[in-house]
């Protein structure tokens, strides 16, 4: 199983890589907490009702957060043109996607480990109940952003403004994954059942996922030329 | 040949403006107003057809790796972002005196507005990008993501809110056999103003690009 053993190489570069040089994670996590407790005690002060709205900043903050990450996932390769040396070796370029989307989504989801929880412990909501269903919906919606993210990433990194081309082209893309996101974690805030509520959200987080994954890894190679 | 096309596109366009204003009747309930609708669906047709030609123009470049695909894609998401912009202004001026306001977060409106916002993004990158190969490998791979995404985002953006969903189609179902041949000869008509745009603006690309290989050939 070649691709599967490579993939689990280039995946553990990545996460030797930001071990090593203490990377963005750091950064991504302070960022997202600031961003959750500055959204949670003003909106107090203005909303009494703040947990109406804590679908919304979930996933503002998550979005945000994920920008910092996909930004920094190929700058950093492009420094002293390290991924030259990933193409050189002979690994499928759709592998070197998925490894890129792969270690992408671990990061994200680690930063969501933190956040989320305390997001949820600000806010009073009752931890128990909210977190088995979350998970699901944290993993498929960050499966999108990551999807998506990671192509686009690797375009933005290549031109002169990187920092602010990454967010306008990739808002537009997840907008369906956001609204989605959104719409199943209100549902669970608001105590009502998953599966009775968002089937056919859950299904559309799914496609968008597998729909976006498997065009990526097609036309990567196409990227990955130009880098 | 060019003139020819231009000369058509010309009366076909008087044709459309005197079937809306003078032949197609003026509609009982909000009157003169009624008649932006022509253009407007026209210009919203043209906005997603010129997005499907950057779609199947980002296709080609990546299999053929060919110039003409790049600039027929680029071309067409100029003109597209034109009339997506023409159908969201056209629309927002309907909306006042129809609606009583600017702008609903309707589902067909919300989805217009990020359609608009995605192929901004794509002249962006292009713009960010330009004079280099990359560009126009970047923008088909966008020009296809985009595409893709689009399905996703109606759909979405449906369910998202359901509630004033059905408030053109309401009115769209009260239309007279007059109305409906203004709505054709201008959607026609329109859809020909977008092909003889695409000519121009792809005559005028080309030429850049010559212009800049032979500027290139007089360095060496």
């Amino acid at each position: 199983m070649k691709p599967f053993k490579d993939l689990f190489i280039l995946i553990k570069k990545d996460i030797l890589n930001e071990l090593k040089t203490g990377g963005a994670l750091i950064s991504m996590l302070i960022f997202s907490l600031l961003v959750v407790v500055i959204f949670s005690f003003t909106l107090e002060l203005i909303l009494p009702k703040v947990k109406l709205l804590g679908a919304v900043l979930i996933w503002m903050t998550i979005i945000f957060a994920s920008v910092i990450g996909l930004n920094y996932s190929f700058s950093v390769e492009k420094e002293n043109a390290a991924i030259k040396a990933v193409m050189l070796t002979p690994v499928d370029r759709g592998v070197i996607y998925m490894g890129k989307m792969l270690s992408n989504l671990i990061f994200i989801l680690i930063i969501e480990l933190f956040t989320v929880p305390v997001f949820l412990l600000f806010s009073n909501y009752p931890l128990m109940k909210v977190i088995p269903p979350l998970t699901i919906i944290l993993m498929l919606g960050t499966a999108g952003i990551s999807s998506v993210g990671t192509i686009l990433s690797a375009i933005s990194t290549s031109t002169k403004r990187r920092d602010i081309l990454l967010p306008i082209i990739l808002f537009p893309i997840i907008i369906p994954v956001l609204i989605g996101s959104i719409r199943c974690t209100e549902i669970i805030f608001l105590g009502r059942s998953l599966r009775e509520e968002a089937g056919n959200w859950i299904a559309m987080l799914g496609a968008y996922d597998i729909l976006f994954i498997v065009v990526s890894f097609l036309i990567f190679e196409f990227v990955l030329e130009e880098l | 040949m060019k003139i020819f096309f231009g000369i058509i596109l010309i009366l076909s366009l008087l044709a459309s403006i005197i079937t809306v204003f003078l032949v197609a009747p003026v509609e009982e309930t909000m009157g003169v107003v009624q008649k932006i609708f022509y253009f407007h669906v026209a210009t919203a047709w043209v906005g997603f057809l010129a997005f499907f030609v950057v779609f199947i123009g980002s296709i080609g470049y990546l299999i053929k790796k060919s110039k003409q695909w790049d600039i027929v894609a680029y071309s067409s998401a100029g003109i597209g972002v034109l009339f997506t912009t023409l159908c969201l202004i056209s629309g927002s001026l309907w909306a006042k005196p129809a609606w009583g306001v600017w702008w609903v977060w309707d589902a067909r409106l919300i989805s217009t507005l990020v359609l608009w916002f995605m192929y901004v993004a794509y002249l962006i990158l292009r713009f960010e990008t330009e004079g280099s190969e990359r560009s126009a490998v970047f923008c088909a791979i966008l020009g296809i993501i985009g595409f893709l995404d689009i399905p996703i985002v109606f759909m979405s953006v449906r369910w998202w809110r359901t509630v004033h969903c059905d408030l053109i189609v309401v009115e769209r179902t009260g239309l007279t056999p007059l109305m409906l041949l203004a709505l054709l000869i201008s959607v026609f008509s329109f859809t020909l103003l977008y092909f003889y745009l695409l000519m121009m603006k792809y005559e005028i690309e080309k030429t850049k690009d010559e212009i800049a290989s032979l500027k290139e050939k007089l360095r060496e």
